[in-house]
């Protein structure tokens, strides 16, 4: 496990583990990551999927979708940083690593659907297609659970 | 309210998600639920102290040789009981009063009170039941 050693060693994993505040601060921000992400993906998907139709697509989704992203990009630099404090420890907790893998299958679930050409139309204020709104309802369920299991990491 | 058929699925799919956490038995680290309510002393040799957040932890060996993990407060409350990285060594005596896990086969204790060469550091004071 030579890379995680590696991966303990550098200078913000050091930093984190010796500043109570610092850590505190740099998980503060994580949450406020993932809040942001969840927050604003899903209402999102729940209107892909055909929930809160008062709200046009095409007037909510730009706003959504940036502050998922911004969230998403938050969530991702702290999670690896906060990661690098105890990598052996996280690397052997299940919830860890199903959260991982959980990350994952939405990010995959992310570039398929941003692909496709209905949700593309969908964006622009045409009626979501069936395959976009089973893929919106899987990112929803997914980034719900990956939360969970998150949370889960600190009582397994 | 009228719900069509995908907005029902995925109802369905969240409830289901739901019920399926409900059934993993949750366990350490957080709260005292998954420790039992009674305090035992645990006599051993510290093998590795690890101070980093959020739990700082030790790695304890027993008279029989099993090595325990026993977790100390959060870093706030591990440095209010004026533990430090610098309190103790591998190698050290140590001992330990605190809650043992439910599960006995495992070797996992959360301190209230850890006393090494004579001094008390008290992780949680208000929990100590004074031997």
């Amino acid at each position: 496990m030579q890379l995680l050693d590696l991966i303990a060693a550098w200078p913000g994993a050091n930093w984190l583990r010796h500043s109570g505040t610092a850590y505190l601060l740099v998980n503060a921000a994580h949450i406020l990551g993932v809040g942001l992400l969840v927050g604003a993906i899903l209402p999102l998907d729940l209107r892909m999927i055909g929930f809160l139709r008062s709200h046009p697509i095409e007037a909510v989704a730009p706003l959504l979708l940036s502050v998922a992203s911004a969230g998403l990009a938050l969530a991702l630099v702290t999670g690896l940083w906060l990661f690098t404090v105890q990598p052996k420890l996280y690397a052997a907790n299940p919830a860890f690593l199903m959260k991982v893998a959980l990350i994952v299958v939405a990010l995959a679930n992310i570039s398929v659907q941003h692909r496709s050409a209905p949700f593309q139309a969908a964006l622009r204020g045409e009626r979501p297609s069936d395959a976009v709104r089973v893929l919106a309802g899987l990112s929803a369920l997914l980034w719900l659970s990956a939360l969970v299991a998150g949370r889960w990491i600190g009582f397994v | 309210m009228k719900l069509g058929a995908f907005r029902l699925l995925f109802l369905a799919g969240l409830f289901a998600v739901g019920a399926g956490l409900a059934v993993v038995p949750a366990g350490a680290h957080h709260g005292w639920e998954w420790a039992v309510d009674e305090q035992t002393e645990l006599e051993g040799t510290i093998q590795e102290i690890s101070m980093a957040p959020p739990h700082p932890t030790l790695r304890v060996s027993d008279s029989q040789g099993q090595v325990w993990q026993v977790d100390l407060g959060n870093p706030r409350n591990t440095a209010a009981s004026g533990f430090t990285a610098e309190t103790a060594k591998a190698g050290d005596a140590v001992l330990v009063l605190g809650n043992r896990h439910k599960d006995e086969s495992k070797k996992h204790m959360k301190a209230v009170r850890i006393t090494i060469g004579g001094t008390k550091y008290d992780m949680y004071p208000e929990r100590i039941r004074a031997k």
